[in-house]
């Protein structure tokens, strides 16, 4: 334990509680539902027709520009039901619906990926099908960005930040293997200068099983455990006292300990990742636990699964209770691998009345990112557009801390959003990027 | 873009109001030790003072400016202004403060300027101008046959000073100050930097600083008048600067001029440097190269 070093930086953020109600629960296996779902960007083409049997792990969709996606593979095996496509904004997905036979057979053609090389690693990442808890997107882009260059930091993020969700302590806990292997690969083949692991003080089994497992290679490192410290940009500060962009960051590689885990499981076993974690709490659900649901289940029968409702919800969040998405439709939300919890919340604050700003400067002693809501909210009503520039919004990492904390209930969230998006968009434009 | 409309779907429970009626709970020591002080004289002036300043706003909402904005406010304004006049001063002086405060504050400030002033430092200082022979005649001079220096700085501390009602104890309004800066209402920069330029400008201009900060009204203006937070900037650097100016300029008028409510009109003053405070004195955000 000789390793294990309080790191004195600090960043502004809010203490936040939520966790407790599934904090030291042990993660339960949902019952395979009736049907599954599973969504295909329009990049990727099935390789299934309806009515085609399908077992666990065989792949349904595969990507017609490899570069570009990653495949997608059955989590249940069943019967191919309803291929639907539907067209939004982010363009057309295709939805594939599978009845379950609820027997789960295995597909048999799983190998253990042979890694040589960074190139292999970042193929065998993409053909995982893993995606990253944190950052939403197909993780081998991730990696990709360090093959030619060895990233100086390795870090692994193992602290849940975001209130109620608890995944990344229980993965510690229960899948240690796992994730030393996944540690392990990539630092012998990505070579990072130095490797280290965040964790927060309160994940005291969580420490202990990270160090049996792993031993003493790898650094662990005592972080607080305020909201927002789980950003990107946040944590890299943090562990290293760098301020960076993210945009042009190949010097840091930041990673969730349960993409980790992800990585360890399919290296060692070959089988594509199917299933997910996923934290279903909050004061409206009867059974707050974490849950191993198969990819695609619904919203519905995954809260079913934690013993439903104690009382109608006034909203059900997907992701993080500060930036996520009230989902209306629970039956017709599916769970996918970027989703880290659902939480259903009994009241909202009314946020109808919004007082006029009385000056009290919370929203500027909270914001992690240093910014002046208050200011920028001036500037953008009046849309004084060098004055808005000079107050940076695009720094704004749309955390919520100061809406959370306005007493006045101002909606400098969404203010902030807008002032980023009108000061992004112009500088893009003259830029002439994106 | 669409803006995500409801998130955050956790916020705090504080409100505006919450905050001002904790602000009143610090003013509390203040109010029990004029009154064991001074007896119940003041009471009537404080009962006197927040009635008018709480009518003056309901008749102002009802027949002027058909709103109905009612809050702590005006009865937060009326007890810090009733706590900043002499103990034994007749009725009518509070009475006719607290409507002139209110009235200031909603047709003048809140239209015009945006809150620019601290209304019951500005009402405070008109009334020293206009009431200022009557004030002296009220006031309870302050006991200065200590047979030390140091005897005195104790006494004054705990509350045998005279002077204005605020100024009587000191310890009652450092403990309203601790109770604000526990609850994060007010930052504590401010009234310890406000206080500390003061004594040390004054001693470099040959007083004893000490004394003077603990016979008058400073360190309740400083706690509950320049901490206002819609009169103060937002940056912590900001509130640095503003309260160290405050304190210094205190010192200046109260002592060249002289002027024994000084701090009165230095807080109208920085009150004016808040705005280009705001503007020049800014924090780096995080991660900004430059």
């Amino acid at each position: 334990m000789k390793k294990l070093a309080v790191f004195k930086k600090n960043v502004n953020g809010i203490k936040l509680w939520g966790a407790e109600l599934s904090e030291n629960k042990h993660s339960e296996i949902a019952p395979i539902p009736d049907t599954v779902t599973l969504l295909m960007s329009e990049d990727v083409s099935p390789v299934v027709k309806i009515g085609e049997k399908v077992s666990v792990g065989q792949k349904i969709g595969e990507p017609i520009d490899p570069k570009k996606e990653i495949p997608v593979y059955s989590s249940v095996s069943g019967e191919i039901s309803e291929i639907s496509e539907k067209s939004d904004d982010n363009g057309k997905t295709l939805y594939i619906k599978i009845l379950c036979d609820k027997r789960q057979t295995l597909c048999e053609k799983f190998e253990e990926p042979k890694i040589t090389s960074k190139e292999s690693l970042v193929s065998a990442l993409k053909t995982s099908g893993i995606i990253s808890k944190d950052y939403g997107k197909p993780l081998y882009l991730k990696i990709k960005r360090f093959t030619e260059k060895k990233p100086e930091y390795l870090i692994i993020n193992a602290a849940d930040f975001e209130p109620y969700i608890t995944v990344n302590d229980r993965e510690c806990i229960e899948n240690a293997e796992n994730i030393a292997f996944g540690i392990r690969i990539l630092k012998k083949w990505l070579k990072p200068q130095r490797t280290c692991i965040s964790i927060t003080k309160k994940q005291k089994e969580a420490i202990n099983s990270l160090v049996e497992n792993i031993g003493m290679s790898t650094q662990i490192r005592m972080v607080s455990d305020n909201y927002p410290n789980g950003n990107e940009k946040i944590i890299i500060y943090l562990i290293t006292g760098e301020t960076i962009e993210i945009k042009h960051n190949n010097r840091f590689l930041v990673l969730d300990i349960f993409t980790v885990s992800a990585i360890g499981k399919y290296l060692r076993t070959g089988r594509p990742i199917t299933d997910t974690m996923i934290t279903v709490s909050g004061p409206a659900i009867k059974n707050p636990c974490n849950l191993v649901v198969p990819l695609g289940i619904s919203f519905a029968d995954a809260i079913n699964s934690c013993g439903g409702f104690r009382f109608s919800p006034c909203a059900v969040v997907s992701g993080s209770i500060m930036t996520g998405k009230n989902e209306d439709n629970l039956e017709f939300t599916y769970v996918d691998q970027a989703l880290k919890g659902i939480i259903a919340i009994d009241k909202l604050e009314k946020n109808d009345v919004e007082y006029d700003c009385i000056r009290c400067g919370r929203c500027v002693s909270t914001c992690p990112m240093k910014l002046i809501p208050p200011e920028i909210e001036k500037a953008l009503a009046k849309e004084n557009t060098i004055k808005l520039k000079s107050l940076h919004p695009e720094m704004c990492i749309e955390c919520g801390c100061c809406e959370y904390i306005c007493p006045a209930k101002r909606k400098l969230l969404s203010v902030c959003q807008n002032a980023k998006f009108e000061v992004v968009g112009k500088r893009f434009k003259s830029g002439g990027k994106n | 873009m669409e803006v995500k409309a409801e998130a955050p779907y956790m916020k705090s429970t504080e409100t505006i109001n919450e905050i001002r009626i904790k602000v009143i709970c610090a003013l509390i020591p203040s109010v029990m030790l004029s009154v064991i002080i001074f007896g119940f004289k003041p009471v009537i002036s404080y009962i006197i003072c927040v009635l008018a300043c709480a009518l003056t706003e309901i008749m102002l909402d009802f027949f002027v400016l058909k709103t109905n904005k009612f809050d702590f406010d005006s009865i937060l304004t009326g007890l810090i202004l009733s706590l900043t006049i002499p103990p034994y001063c007749p009725v009518y002086i509070a009475a006719f403060g607290g409507l002139f405060a209110i009235i200031i504050k909603k047709l003048l400030l809140e239209r015009f300027c945006k809150k620019l002033f601290n209304v019951s430092a500005l009402v405070r200082a008109i009334m020293f101008i206009v009431f200022g022979s009557l004030f002296k005649t009220f006031t309870p001079s302050v006991l200065t046959d200590f047979s030390s220096a140091k005897e005195s700085y104790i006494k004054m501390f705990f509350g045998v000073g005279g002077g204005y009602i605020c100024a009587c104890s000191v310890i009652a309004v450092v403990l309203g100050g601790i109770i604000l800066a526990a609850l994060k209402i007010i930052n504590p920069l401010i009234p310890i930097l406000f206080m500390g330029s003061f004594s040390l400008m004054s001693f470099c201009l040959g007083n004893d600083g000490f004394s003077m900060l603990l016979s008058g009204a400073i360190p309740f203006a400083a706690v509950f008048m320049a901490t206002d937070c819609a009169t103060s900037p937002l940056t912590l650097k900001g509130k640095a600067v503003f309260a160290v100016t405050g304190g210094i300029l205190t010192a200046l008028i109260q002592i060249l001029l002289p002027y024994s409510d000084a701090v009165f009109f230095a807080i109208i003053i920085i009150n004016l440097l808040v705005r280009p405070i705001d503007k020049y004195i800014r924090t780096k955000p995080f991660g900004v190269l430059k």
